[in-house]
């Protein structure tokens, strides 16, 4: 008879809040297919979501198991109790150790996210993709890229802020960096905080940031006509086609690391992968490892990436007040690095002779090329000969540099802070 | 401290600190294109 009763076992472990799952899973799978909004990562997402909240959730681990090895040594040494079930997926129940073995999708989790290693892998394809002229022949867009981080320090302060407001929303200092850190409009820098920070927060936090960086069409052209005049908008610049030499393109990569490295150390798996990845684009001599990188490496590891993050979706998880509190988060995240940029830009503009278009503030994100798509389409709404789309790609690919900068300096500075607590 | 105080230094600090290292990629960039101008043999390379 009990042998018949497994062959229910799914029918008996379902729960209701699988099918709330399964829907948040159809939404992403829906908005990647039919609305092409990131497909790349909101499908395996959406689809891992549904995998990991099947009953007995046997993709993320196995049916626990008594270890009577294990129980005699915690009967006999309790204090070692809390070092199994930390370091070795036991459980303890009723006076048993229970193994838990981890399944496909857990051993991906753990050795792929925890480990950092798909974050770090993804920025080597990033970094062979990125083409670093436009930044080298304008140089000052730089700013605009540090400018625009402010949406994720402004969204720190929201997040515990609403913790004060919202009853059963408490976020610590971690947390709330690591939700802020969604305005780096750069999922791999979020995953790689969310991962150190905050690992139960992985999966919204990640949804967010690849929702909100598909939606940047719709989020950013408000707040800029909100903080921009038609005048403004307008300001046509002067672009001088710089030519850079390929000794630079090589170097560049290289003298980025080791400045990074120096002034923020913990930056190096970020950067220098980054920075690695353009060395293979630029150098001209590994076309094939270059190639490599930008397709079958990014690829494989997106796919990896993204069925991971869908798989630390599990209903107990996701299905929190918490989950809605980062979505908005998010949101106000994407919303203040816009307006941090295009006020940076309008400031600039007190003092300096030459005037900046202020839009090209809100390119100092890093969702590229989105967002520079979108500047120069607001230019040629006001002036349909204004040509700003080069500035606005310099700021971006600065964006590009100044998130993962940001990510740095939250990894470096919040472990800090919490010790001033 | 409160964690809301923490997070107001956080910002001054990492916004401060994303500047400051842009700023050195704004100077690096600007040496090495100075130091390793474009030279018009590269065109035909």
């Amino acid at each position: 008879m009990e042998q018949f009763m497994q062959l229910f076992e799914g029918i008996i472990d379902f729960k209701w809040q699988y099918l709330v799952m399964y829907a948040i899973g159809a939404v992403l799978i829906y908005l990647a297919v039919k609305k092409d909004y990131e497909p790349m990562l909101l499908l395996p997402i959406g689809f891992g979501a549904i995998l990991v909240n099947l009953p007995l959730k046997s993709i993320w681990q196995y049916a626990p198991e008594v270890d009577q090895i294990a129980t005699n040594i915690v009967q006999k040494y309790p204090e070692l109790k809390d070092f199994l079930v930390e370091n070795f997926h036991y459980i303890f129940d009723s006076g048993e150790m229970l193994k838990v073995e981890p399944g496909l999708l857990q051993i991906f989790f753990n050795s792929g996210i925890l480990t950092e290693i798909f974050p770090a892998l993804i920025f080597v394809g990033v970094g062979a993709m990125i083409d670093f002229t436009p930044l080298l022949k304008n140089p000052r867009m730089l700013f605009f890229g540090a400018a625009a981080q402010f949406g994720i320090f402004f969204t720190v302060l929201a997040a515990l802020l609403v913790g004060k407001v919202i009853p059963f929303v408490n976020f610590n200092l971690k947390e709330a960096a690591s939700i802020g850190i969604i305005g780096a409009a750069d999922g791999p820098t979020s995953i790689f905080v969310a991962s150190k920070f905050a690992k139960d927060l992985l999966g919204p936090i990640s949804v967010a940031a690849y929702s909100y960086m598909s939606l940047v069409p719709i989020i950013q052209p408000p707040v800029i006509r909100a903080l921009t005049t038609k005048k403004e908008r307008m300001i046509r610049m002067e672009y001088k086609d710089v030519k850079v030499s390929k000794t630079v393109l090589i170097l560049f990569p290289i003298v980025i690391t080791v400045i990074a490295g120096i002034i923020a150390p913990i930056s190096v798996p970020l950067v220098g992968l980054l920075m690695f990845g353009n060395l293979l684009r630029e150098c001209g001599v590994v076309d094939r490892l270059s190639k490599a990188a930008q397709n079958e490496l990014s690829n494989l590891v997106t796919l990896l990436l993204g069925i991971t993050i869908g798989a630390s979706m599990y209903y107990e998880q996701f299905l929190k007040m918490e989950t809605l509190v980062i979505l908005a988060m998010g949101l106000v995240a994407f919303i203040f690095d816009t307006a941090g940029g295009v006020l940076f830009a309008k400031l600039l503009n007190l003092f300096s002779k030459e005037k900046v278009n202020p839009m090209i503030g809100a390119a100092g994100i890093s969702a590229f090329p989105m967002s520079s798509r979108i500047v120069q389409k607001m230019a040629k709404e006001e002036d349909p000969y204004n040509f700003v789309l080069m500035q606005a790609v310099s700021a971006n690919v600065a964006g590009q540099l100044g998130s993962i900068i940001a990510g740095a300096m939250v990894l470096a500075l919040v472990p800090w802070l919490v010790t001033l607590l | 401290m409160s964690e809301i105080s923490l997070a107001f230094q956080l910002m001054v600090y990492g916004l401060a600190g994303v500047f400051l290292v842009l700023i050195l990629f704004y100077w690096s960039i600007k040496a090495l294109v100075k130091i390793f101008p474009y030279k018009e043999e590269e065109k035909q390379e």
